[in-house]
C-alpha cells in the first residue's frame, strides 16, 4: 500500500511538472539589449543576465529577467540620478516602464550598478526579436542639468526628487545644528516609522476606462493646506462606486506671480477606520496665468483593494512657465521622500555617524 | 467487522475508487447497515449541494470573482515556480503522503486553469484586443503592465518595504531602498 502511494505521488508530481512546462533556452545576447547613446554621459561597463530564465507555461512564455548593469559616468560632472527606459515592444506595445535611481553622487570616471528585475509573460509563439530593450531615458547632474530623450517625463520627476532630497538633507542638518545628534536621530526614527506604516497597507489600483460615470456617490476631497504653495486647492470631488474611484475633479488657483505650466497634486486614500492605505498623484499639464483658476479633470478609474472612506489632496509639485520647480515641504502627514528613506535606512544599518558623514559630504 | 474510513465511503459514493476497492466497499456497504446509512447521508448531502449550486446568490460580484481568479492564477504560477525550484523530498512518510498529494493536485488544477486562461497563439487576436484593455496593477509582487493578455512586471525586492503610488493619469510608481547598498530605486510603469 505504502509503495503504491509513493508511486502514485511520483506519477502525479511528474504530471504536474510536465503541465507546468520545461525551461526554454534563453540567449541573453539576443533576448536582452542595452542601448546607451554612444556620445552620452554614461557607458555600459558590464551587464550580468546570469540569473535570467524562461519557462513555458501553458500557451505562455514566462521570462524572469534579473540583471545588474554596471554603468560608468563618462561626463565631467557628478551624476545625481539615472533613469533607464525598459521596453518590451512585442509584449506590451501599449505601455512603457522605467527604472530610476535618484539620490546618487557619482563623480566623473566612477562606476555604479543598477539592478533590473522584471517578469515578462507573453504568448509562446509570439515574435523572435529582443524581448527587452533597456535604454537611457535621462541623466540628472549635480547642477540640475538634464540629458536624455525624456520619453517618460523623467526630467520633471528627477528634478523634483533631487529638490526633495536637498530639502530633506538641509532639514536634517538644521536639526543637527539646533538640537544636536538627538534631534537628528529623532528625525531619522520618524522616517523609519512612516516607512513601516506605509508598507503595512495593501495597495492595488488599476487604470481602467470609466464604464458608468453616473453610478456611485460623490466624495469630496479634503485638502492639506500649504501656505507656501504657489497653487491653492479650492474644491474637488471624485465619483465613488464600491472600491472604485473615478473622474476626479479639483479646482486650483494660481496664487503666485508667475504663470504655471504643470501641477502635480498628491492624494491619499483612507479606509473606514481612518487609516491611509494608498497614495498617488494627479498630474496636469496646464497653462495657468497668475491669479487664474482652472479645474483639473481625469477620466480614468482607480480600483482599490478596499472601500475608500476619504480622499485627501495636496499640491506636491508645481512647474512654472520659466521651468523652475517648487516642491511641497516635508510634512509628517506626507510620505517620506526617497532621500529621507535612504538616510533612515543608512542610520538603521550603519548608525548615526555614517549619516552625518553623508550629510556633510553632500552639503 | 472493520468499517471502511469515511473518506473511502465518500469516494465510493462518487464512484472515484479503483475497481477492486469499489467492489470491496460495495460489498461492505451491502452487508453493513451502519455504513449503508452513512452512504445514504453522503448521497443526500451531495444532492443538496447540487441543488444549491444551481441557484446563483443575488448581487454576485463578477468583477471581484474575476480579480480573485486572476490573483489565484498568479499565486498558482508562483507556487508552480517554487515547486520547480525545490528538490523533491527523498522520503515520504505514511502520514504525509495525503496532503502532499493534495498540494500537487491543487497545483495541477491551478496550472491547468492558468493554461486555459493564458493567451494561446491560436486565439483570435482581434477578439483579445476588443476585450482586454491595457491596464496597470500595483501588487505585492511588483508593478504590472498588462496589454492584451501579455504582461510586463517590474519586480519588487523580496524583503524591502516598498512605497507604491498610483498616478491618476495612467501610471504607477514603486520606490524602495536596497538595504545592502542603500540605493534608492524607483520603478515606473505607464500606459501610453
Amino acid at each position: 500500500m505504502f509503495r503504491r502511494n509513493r508511486l502514485l505521488l511520483l506519477a502525479v508530481s511528474a504530471a504536474a511538472l510536465l503541465a507546468q512546462g520545461p525551461d526554454v533556452p534563453l540567449d541573453p545576447k539576443s533576448s536582452f539589449k542595452v542601448n546607451l547613446p554612444g556620445e552620452g554621459p554614461l557607458s555600459l561597463v558590464s551587464a550580468d543576465w546570469g540569473q535570467s530564465r524562461a519557462t513555458a507555461r501553458g500557451g505562455a512564455l514566462v521570462v524572469d529577467l534579473h540583471s545588474t548593469l554596471t554603468l560608468k559616468n563618462t561626463s565631467p560632472r557628478r551624476v545625481r540620478g539615472v533613469s533607464l527606459l525598459v521596453l518590451a515592444q512585442e509584449v506590451t506595445p501599449g505601455g512603457k516602464a522605467s527604472v530610476t535611481v535618484p539620490s546618487l553622487d557619482v563623480p566623473p570616471g566612477e562606476t555604479f550598478p543598477i539592478r533590473v528585475d522584471l517578469r515578462l509573460m507573453r504568448p509562446l509563439a509570439q515574435g523572435a526579436g529582443a524581448l527587452v530593450e533597456v535604454g537611457l531615458d535621462g541623466v540628472l547632474f549635480e547642477d540640475l542639468v538634464f540629458y536624455g530623450p525624456n520619453r517618460l517625463q523623467a526630467k520633471r520627476a528627477m528634478v523634483a526628487w533631487e529638490m526633495e532630497a536637498r530639502r530633506d538633507r538641509k532639514a536634517m542638518l538644521a536639526a543637527l545644528e539646533s538640537g544636536g545628534r538627538d534631534a537628528l536621530q529623532k528625525k531619522l526614527l520618524a522616517v523609519l516609522s512612516r516607512v513601516t506604516e506605509q508598507a503595512g497597507g495593501v495597495q492595488m489600483a488599476r487604470s481602467l476606462p470609466a464604464t458608468n460615470v453616473e453610478a456611485g456617490r460623490q466624495l469630496e476631497f479634503a485638502f492639506l493646506q500649504m501656505p507656501e504653495s504657489p497653487v491653492e486647492l479650492l474644491s474637488g470631488s471624485a465619483q465613488m462606486d464600491g472600491t472604485e474611484a473615478r473622474s476626479p475633479r479639483i479646482e486650483v488657483q494660481n496664487r503666485s506671480k508667475r504663470a504655471v505650466r504643470y501641477v502635480e497634486l498628491g492624494w491619499l486614500a483612507r479606509d473606514g477606520q481612518g487609516r491611509e492605505f494608498a497614495g498617488g498623484t494627479l498630474p496636469a499639464e496646464l497653462s495657468l496665468p497668475s491669479g487664474q483658476r482652472t479645474t483639473i479633470r481625469k477620466e480614468n478609474t482607480l480600483r482599490f483593494s478596499r472601500a475608500v472612506a476619504g480622499l485627501t489632496a495636496y499640491p506636491a509639485a508645481v512647474e512654472f512657465a520659466d521651468g523652475e520647480m517648487w516642491v511641497a515641504p516635508a510634512m509628517a502627514a506626507l510620505p517620506a521622500s526617497g532621500e529621507a528613506q535612504r538616510l533612515a535606512e543608512m542610520y538603521r544599518r550603519k548608525g548615526l555617524d555614517a549619516v552625518l558623514m553623508q550629510l556633510r559630504s553632500m552639503r | 467487522m472493520k468499517h471502511p474510513a469515511p473518506e473511502v465511503l465518500a469516494l465510493y459514493v462518487r464512484g472515484d475508487l479503483d475497481l477492486w476497492a469499489m467492489a470491496r466497499a460495495g460489498a461492505h456497504v451491502h452487508l453493513c447497515g451502519q455504513c449503508g446509512n452513512e452512504v445514504q447521508a453522503i448521497r443526500q448531502a451531495l444532492a443538496g449541494l447540487k441543488t444549491e449550486a444551481l441557484e446563483l446568490p443575488a448581487g454576485l460580484d463578477w468583477d471581484g470573482m474575476a480579480a480573485e481568479m486572476r490573483a489565484n492564477i498568479r499565486l498558482g504560477l508562483t507556487a508552480g515556480a517554487i515547486v520547480a525550484e525545490t528538490p523533491a523530498p527523498l522520503s515520504v512518510t505514511r502520514d504525509a503522503w495525503a496532503w502532499q498529494l493534495g498540494v500537487v493536485m491543487a497545483s495541477m488544477a491551478v496550472v491547468a486553469v492558468a493554461s486555459w486562461m493564458l493567451p494561446s497563439h491560436g486565439a483570435n487576436p482581434a477578439l483579445q484586443a476588443a476585450h482586454a484593455p491595457v491596464f496597470l496593477e500595483a501588487q505585492a509582487e511588483g508593478l504590472a503592465l498588462q496589454d492584451h493578455g501579455s504582461a510586463l512586471t517590474l519586480l519588487n525586492p523580496g524583503k524591502t518595504p516598498v512605497t507604491t503610488t498610483v498616478n491618476w493619469d495612467g501610471g504607477a510608481r514603486a520606490s524602495y531602498v536596497d538595504s545592502e547598498t542603500g540605493q534608492v530605486t524607483i520603478h515606473h510603469v505607464s500606459a501610453q
